[in-house]
């Protein structure tokens, strides 16, 4: 008998996920140019995320995510994608994405395979593939039975992939701290006084930095033992916040963290 | 393996690198940072730890996280500016009860005794004393019934050595290694027979 414990996980909202990132384009005038890109980027996402949804209604999932994608159907998705950019980017990266549009097939799929597999890639193909890939590994992660639970691991228990930024959500009168993954999106739980990179616990080596304004719910968390960084969601302060949008929203937040000399534990996509 | 699989795709010297285009600060994709960058130069920031705690009430032992503000230095003193319920702690998963919850108001509070209080027998106010005082008092009044009081000797003859006239309370604060402490100084050394613990007060 095998049981696997998950806990609970959030429906993927891509539509909430557009508004919100409208929604903050209007409020923070200083990252209002690339909040309107982005949203514009999720809007694509969300309906890679349903056609996903509508080719497979469940998901079983025995080895690595990331091995198990569909790479031929993400292939196709590509072009759409580059178009997204080639309209709505800056006009270096929309120049850069234009030059990927005479690939081939195979050539589109070999790209993903290799941003899957973690190789590097230039800025514009990794934000290109990443953004093609998180709707399939998401809708993986999301409806199978993998576990989610605390591991003490600081890696997703899905696909092995970095936290992109902690949340935390209401446990009884406190918070419950979530790590969000870069790659497959999933949430899962991780412990609060805790380094995901090194491991360290001594509270007086975490600190946290927040703007000086109680209605503040994003900070930065970091560890003065690995000069490690994540910013952190509260969703107890913003019962609105969608962690994936409200993260790329705080750039200042990095901006001054690199600026400390932390550096981040792992950079979004759009390289913050 | 693990780590070659997660390793970042776009390496770490292009994280918030800074090139120029057309003269303004952007980023590796070549969005325009001048203005984000103008808001850090704005921005106030507040550095706080985390200190996981239990609180003191009852006996249930709850966890808490004290959120303390102050980078440490010497010349800041660190003041609690949140307290919540611990939500890894096993006992209480977050959750605390309507005392607990408002344990910051216990700390940050001016009508909170911050020193001795002596009355003294008969008197009809209280006096401000040194924790030596405390001290000195209480082991004279302990060691005098002791020695009036202590059983050496049950009614059959067995040597039992027993205090029954001083009581012992732990609090649910206290740790394996304090209950270990209480136990062989007031009931190994002192003989005291009613120690008790706070859930059957």
């Amino acid at each position: 008998l095998h049981l696997t414990q998950i806990a609970l996980k959030r429906k993927p909202d891509w539509p909430k996920r557009v508004a919100r990132a409208e929604e903050l384009a209007e409020r923070y005038s200083w990252e209002r140019e690339v909040l309107r890109f982005y949203s514009r980027v999720l809007e694509l996402q969300g309906e890679l995320y349903e056609k996903a949804r509508a080719a497979s209604e469940s998901a079983t999932l025995d080895q690595n995510l990331r091995t198990v994608l569909d790479f031929s159907a993400a292939a196709k998705d590509l072009l759409r994608m580059i178009a997204v950019v080639e309209r709505h980017g800056p006009a270096a990266m929309a120049e850069a994405a234009a030059e990927m549009k005479s690939s081939g097939a195979a050539k589109s799929e070999q790209l993903l395979r290799a941003c899957a597999a973690g190789e590097t890639l230039s800025p514009v193909e990794y934000f290109l593939a990443l953004t093609v890939l998180q709707p399939y590994a998401e809708r993986i992660s999301y409806a199978s039975a993998a576990s989610n639970t605390d591991s003490g691991r600081g890696l997703c228990p899905v696909c092995d992939g970095k936290p992109l930024v902690s949340v935390l959500r209401p446990e009884g009168d406190g918070a419950k701290r979530w790590l969000l993954c870069s790659f497959c999106l999933m949430e899962w739980e991780f412990r609060r006084i805790l380094c995901p990179y090194c491991g360290e616990q001594d509270n007086d080596k975490l600190p946290l930095f927040k703007p000086a304004v109680d209605t503040s719910a994003i900070s930065v968390h970091a560890c003065t033992t690995c000069r490690r960084y994540l910013k952190a969601i509260d969703t107890t302060v913003d019962g609105h916040a969608v962690p994936m949008v409200d993260e790329v929203a705080a750039g200042p937040l990095d901006m001054w963290g690199v600026g400390e000399g932390f550096q981040k534990l792992q950079p979004n996509l759009l390289g913050f | 393996l693990l780590l070659e699989m997660t390793a970042m795709a776009v390496s770490r010297r292009d994280f918030l690198k800074v090139s120029t285009v057309g003269g303004v600060a952007a980023s590796v994709l070549g969005f325009d940072l001048s203005a984000a960058h103008a808001e850090v130069r704005e921005m106030k920031i507040a550095r706080t730890t985390e200190t996981r705690s239990t609180c003191p009430y009852c006996a249930v032992g709850c966890g808490i996280i004290i959120h303390t503000l102050g980078d440490k230095s010497g010349n800041v003193k660190p003041a609690i500016v949140h307290i919540e319920g611990d939500a890894d702690h096993p006992t209480n998963r977050g959750a605390l009860c309507s005392k607990g919850i408002t344990l910051k108001q216990d700390v940050i509070n001016d009508r909170r005794l911050t020193t001795v209080k002596y009355r003294a027998p008969g008197s009809d106010h209280w006096e401000d004393k040194s924790w030596d005082f405390a001290i000195d008092r209480i082991a004279h009044l302990l060691k005098q019934t002791r020695d009036e009081k202590l059983i050496v000797t049950d009614a059959q003859g067995h040597t039992v050595n027993a205090l029954t006239a001083v009581g012992v309370i732990g609090g649910c604060t206290d740790t394996n290694e304090i209950n270990y402490l209480l136990v062989k100084a007031f009931r190994a050394g002192l003989g005291i027979v009613p120690m008790e613990q706070q859930a059957r007060i």
